[in-house]
């Protein structure tokens, strides 16, 4: 049962990993279609980023979006000033975040609740101010345009984003599988019993903050890379609330979740645009529907399928023993 | 430090399949950056076609024989969700058009989607509008720093913008084959009037800049700067500040200490309101105080800062406000009060819906001169044919293949009696040569 599942999971992995390679020609080149995915990607990224604190290690954060925003005016600046290959850009752009996380974590990991919910409130609500108001770093209000790297088209951009993306996710999925993870979750069911089984759960609690900052800065700057600008209004506190909106409509105690929720919420927009103040209703009504009907998240549709089989196989071995 | 060991060792002793899975993506990666090749679309749009003059072959770019499709990208929701009644004035005056059979008997088709005040929002919306929908143009675009990050992708598709909602310089100077036109005064323009009008006709000898310290403020800030030698007058004191501030005692202080009769003020609405309410608290109420139209030309200003407080402040128009005494028997304004007041009854007719009502007005007389053969070139010898055009409800456009404002014209107001009343006839701006004339 649990070979067939891994086996199911793989072929998923593989079919998606075969439509977003194919994706481009399939959308005929388009640039709208091809941004639409590469905004689900890094939406996904970060959602997954945030969930490593939400969902595994239970310490809320309603700012990350200022983790994006550093990560993407990072990008910018560097690739201003320096001469630096884009892919060093990059990752300069997720110490430099990951650094940031850091100093947050200092005062975060000593509170808990809803006083840590206002301290990365104040991040988050924060950051853009300040890209707002540093002129002589970020040009204030009228941002920074992204020179995009010259080796690299809009195609192999969009590769280029892909093969991160999965490299990213793959190392978070390893990472929550690994003892890390599991220090996580038992912070997030009980700090007490984690601490009195002799895991530091200052270190970890530490930690949770880099790596979610880390992801979500690159995140950010393959942001800046693909859309070629920057600006103190890319990621207000509004984008921190749609992200925390993907976890839990996603799932938030599943690595999958919120790359459901990252899809849903960036594929809304193109179906209800049209319709002049419609979209935010709809992400209302679905997060109300689905916190209501499928508190776990949409990801919890999948567990239901595969109970309702087990229970038809069970019913069916049943019947062929009374028969 | 343990943990840290445990940590590259958890991450560098991985299943099989996930190790198969890395080497596979980082092999996809290499394989297809490399196979991406050196297809960056530069005035082309994805299958090679040369999209300048937005047609394709002998086709036009959304233009068919009954109708021509328009975009249209503004916030719509969030915080600056106002700027959605640009797309409700483009739409009344585009319904009142099609009422009346259209132009060159095409219908007007508009498409606007919410652009959040977010570049990449905007973006992505901006490619939907060009590669998907297939726009002829793009028509009231709001936010400057979104127009900013997509001004280069509309260059390369080579597609048109115009009455932008900004008035910023970036897109004007140069003068760019895709970009006509602003639906507000251009911010250096509007400050050079009132810096004209301060000294000769205000008498002003000792002026204060009071200006919000972004690309905004600092716009008008610059025109002035440039001029100030040219003028017997004196700038005695500068005061910068940022939008949000909520506390403007210190800079109402500044200003009463420099001793000024005039204060010019570059800011949106809220700082205007607040600036003044503190120098009535300060006493100082026997000065000249201009206020650019994005701040300060709306009758809702009174509420803002008081009845008593905002009576008597400067500032300048493009387009008459409805309940001026001067809008009446304006056939334009009447026309646009009618058409918008039946489609959004009990909602706000004054200010933004008109910037998007008359930038549509521009659009439609250029459809009209352009012809029954339309396409970029018709359209731009169209558009260079405005010369102060007053038929609409703006106050004069113009364009040449130099000037790209189209918003040259405008007029002092000045608050009175609670509204906002024109104190002066027609003023001209040359882009040419910097002059400014009093009708």
């Amino acid at each position: 049962m649990q070979l067939k599942s891994q086996k199911l999971k793989y072929i998923f992995n593989s079919v998606v990993l075969l439509f977003i390679i194919v994706y481009p020609f399939l959308m005929n080149m388009s640039g709208y279609w091809m941004t639409l995915l590469v905004m689900m990607t890094i939406y996904g990224i970060t959602a997954v980023a945030l969930n490593i604190m939400i969902g595994y290690g239970g310490q809320i954060s309603i700012g990350h979006a200022g983790f994006l925003m550093i990560g993407s005016y990072s990008v910018a600046i560097i690739a201003d000033r320096f001469e630096l290959p884009f892919v060093i850009t990059l990752l300069l752009a997720g110490i430099i975040t990951a650094f940031v996380g850091l100093i947050i974590s200092f005062s975060a990991v000593r509170l808990k609740g809803h006083f840590l919910a206002v301290v990365t409130l104040g991040f988050g609500i924060s950051v853009p101010v300040i890209a707002l108001n540093w002129t002589s770093l970020t040009n204030g209000y009228s941002g920074m345009l992204v020179t995009r790297p010259a080796i690299l088209s809009e195609l192999s951009l969009y590769y280029f984003i892909v093969g991160c993306t999965v490299l990213f996710l793959w190392f978070m999925y390893n990472i929550l599988h690994s003892s890390f993870g599991r220090a996580f979750i038992s912070i997030r069911e009980s700090e007490i019993a984690a601490q009195s089984s002799g895991i530091n759960t200052t270190f970890y609690k530490t930690l949770m903050f880099v790596i979610s900052s880390f992801f979500t800065g690159m995140a950010g700057g393959l942001y800046a890379y693909w859309i070629g600008f920057v600006g103190p209004t890319d990621f207000p506190v509004t984008i921190s609330f749609l992200l925390l909106a993907m976890i839990v409509v996603g799932g938030m105690h599943s690595f999958y979740g919120p790359i459901f929720g990252a899809v849903l919420f960036s594929i809304i927009p193109h179906f209800t645009d049209e319709f002049m103040g419609i979209t935010n209703i709809v992400i209302g009504l679905i997060l109300v529907i689905i916190i209501l009907f499928r508190p776990e998240g949409l990801v919890t549709i999948v567990d239901w399928f595969k109970m309702n089989k087990t229970m038809e196989k069970a019913d069916t071995i049943s019947k062929e023993r009374g028969s | 430090m343990e943990e840290v060991f445990i940590l590259i060792r958890g991450t560098l002793m991985m299943k099989w399949k996930s190790t198969y899975l890395f080497i596979l993506s980082l092999g996809m990666i290499i394989f297809l950056t490399a196979c991406g090749g050196e297809s960056e679309q530069t005035g082309s749009d994805a299958e090679g076609n040369n999209s300048d003059g937005g047609s394709t072959g002998e086709e036009v770019r959304g233009v068919t024989d009954d109708e021509i499709i328009i975009g249209n990208i503004v916030a719509q929701s969030g915080p600056q969700a106002i700027y959605g009644q640009i797309a409700q004035g483009i739409q009344t005056y585009f319904d009142y058009v099609n009422e009346n059979g259209g132009v060159h008997g095409r219908q007007l088709k508009l498409l606007a989607y919410d652009g959040e005040y977010t570049p990449a929002v905007e973006m992505q919306q901006a490619q939907r509008l060009v590669e998907e929908e297939e726009v002829f143009l793009m028509l009231g675009n709001d936010c400057t720093p979104c127009n900013t990050a997509t001004k280069e992708y509309y260059e390369e598709q080579g597609v048109i913008n115009m009455m932008l909602g900004s008035g910023a310089q970036q897109f004007y100077e140069p003068p760019s084959d895709f970009f006509f036109g602003s639906e507000i005064a251009n911010y250096r323009i509007e400050t050079r009037v009132f810096y004209d009008y301060a000294v000769n006709e205000l008498d002003a000898g000792r002026i204060a800049i009071v200006y919000q310290n972004d690309d905004y403020g600092k716009e008008g800030y610059e025109a002035v700067e440039a001029v100030r030698d040219d003028y017997d007058a004196e700038v005695v004191t500068e005061v910068p500040f940022v939008a949000n501030e909520e506390d403007y005692t210190t800079h109402a202080q500044k200003v009463k200490d420099a001793d000024v009769d005039t204060v010019i003020m570059l800011s949106t609405p809220n700082p205007a309101a607040r600036l003044k309410q503190e120098f009535h608290a300060i006493g100082l109420t026997d000065i000249n105080y201009i206020v650019s139209s994005v701040g300060g030309n709306d009758t809702t200003m009174f509420e803002l800062a008081g009845e008593d407080v905002w009576e008597g402040t400067y500032s300048a128009g493009s387009i008459p406000v409805p309940d001026a005494p001067e809008a009446e028997g304006n056939e334009a304004i009447e026309t646009y009060l009618e058409q918008y007041t039946e489609a959004y009854p009990g909602e706000n007719y004054s200010g933004v819906p008109q910037w998007g009502y008359a930038g549509a007005e521009v659009f439609v007389e250029a459809l009209e001169r352009a012809g029954e053969d339309l396409n970029y070139d018709t359209f731009r010898e169209a558009l260079y044919s405005f010369d102060n055009w007053t038929e609409g409800t703006y106050a004069g456009v113009t364009f040449s293949p130099e000037n790209h404002y189209g918003l040259t014209t405008l007029f002092m107001t000045r608050a009175q009696n609670g509204t906002i009343e024109s104190v002066t006839d027609l003023i001209n701006y040359d882009p040419e040569t910097g002059e400014i004339n009093y009708e």
